[in-house]
């Protein structure tokens, strides 16, 4: 499951990116990343609680999270796929809703660097759409072919700037 | 909104085939008639009619017919969903962030209690 993303595939197009400035050491902000114990206390989006979590800090260990929120579960599961102390982490994630359904992959890249004030996390998210609908995939619609949003957001810029 | 989760469902199949996308991508650079789509494709044609009934369903593609052409375009709409669900993924890491960055003031305390 943790194969790498194919940059091709993608069409190099930019996918998500966010960087913040956090207000604490690298070597925390790396370790917020480190159990179970710490990611369960700031992971989950808001108004969802962590359920269980286990996290494993080695190349092919578990990132996986179980969250609940308003009506529904996710599911994420993860592998690290990179780890390198203070610095960098690449998780290769997938979310499932509360069935299983797999909705999206999302391979995540973060980076770790001193700043004034504190450290800079950057976030750099690929996202694989899986099908989402639970009737397609029923009727028979072919599994197993992936597409990728990039390609499509660069489009769209492209179509709005035409 | 359920009306809007509903055409995301059927965004995300149309897209999550490569003829489509092939498609998709060709007229991404312009209108084209049907034919036109289909040539590249290692399909018959009404086998390409098949997947653009599919796009069009989905409302990622328009259709019209001009005597005995029917010509094919984009509908950039659509594309505003997927760009709404990426927005939301966007908003997500926002509000985690700020939730990472109260717990490591958590965190730094507690060192700094302990240290």
């Amino acid at each position: 499951m943790a194969e790498a993303i194919d940059r091709e595939e993608t069409g190099g197009a930019p996918p998500l990116k966010l960087s913040r400035i956090l207000r604490a050491r690298r070597e925390t902000v790396f370790r917020a990343w480190s159990s179970a114990e710490h990611v369960k206390r700031w992971f989950a989006p808001e108004g969802c609680t962590v359920e269980e979590a286990a996290v494993e800090m080695r190349v092919g260990g578990r990132f996986e999270l179980s969250m609940r929120g308003p009506g529904m579960v996710h599911l994420l599961r993860g592998t690290f796929v990179e780890i390198v102390p203070n610095t960098r982490l690449v998780l290769d994630m997938r979310v499932d809703d509360g069935d299983g359904t797999p909705l999206f992959r999302a391979y995540t890249e973060l980076g770790f660097a001193d700043a004034p004030g504190g450290t800079r996390l950057d976030v750099t998210q690929t996202y694989t759409l899986i099908d989402l609908s639970k009737a397609w995939m029923l009727a028979g619609a072919p599994q197993g072919w992936n597409s990728t949003l990039d390609n499509l957001e660069r489009e769209a810029a492209g179509m709005e700037g035409a | 909104m359920l009306n809007q989760q509903i055409d995301l469902d059927l965004l995300f199949h149309a897209l999550a085939d490569p003829a489509r996308r092939a498609m998709v991508e060709r007229l991404s650079r312009g209108p084209a008639p049907v034919t036109e789509l289909a040539r590249p494709l290692p399909m018959s044609l009404p086998a390409a009619m098949q997947h653009l009934d599919v796009l069009e369903t989905a409302g990622l593609v328009r259709s019209e017919k001009i005597g005995r052409v029917r010509t094919c375009a984009i509908e950039p709409r659509a594309f505003g969903q997927i760009e709404q669900w990426l927005a939301a993924r966007r908003s997500e890491w926002e509000k985690r962030l700020d939730r990472l960055d109260e717990y490591l003031r958590t965190l730094e305390n507690e060192r700094d209690g302990h240290g």
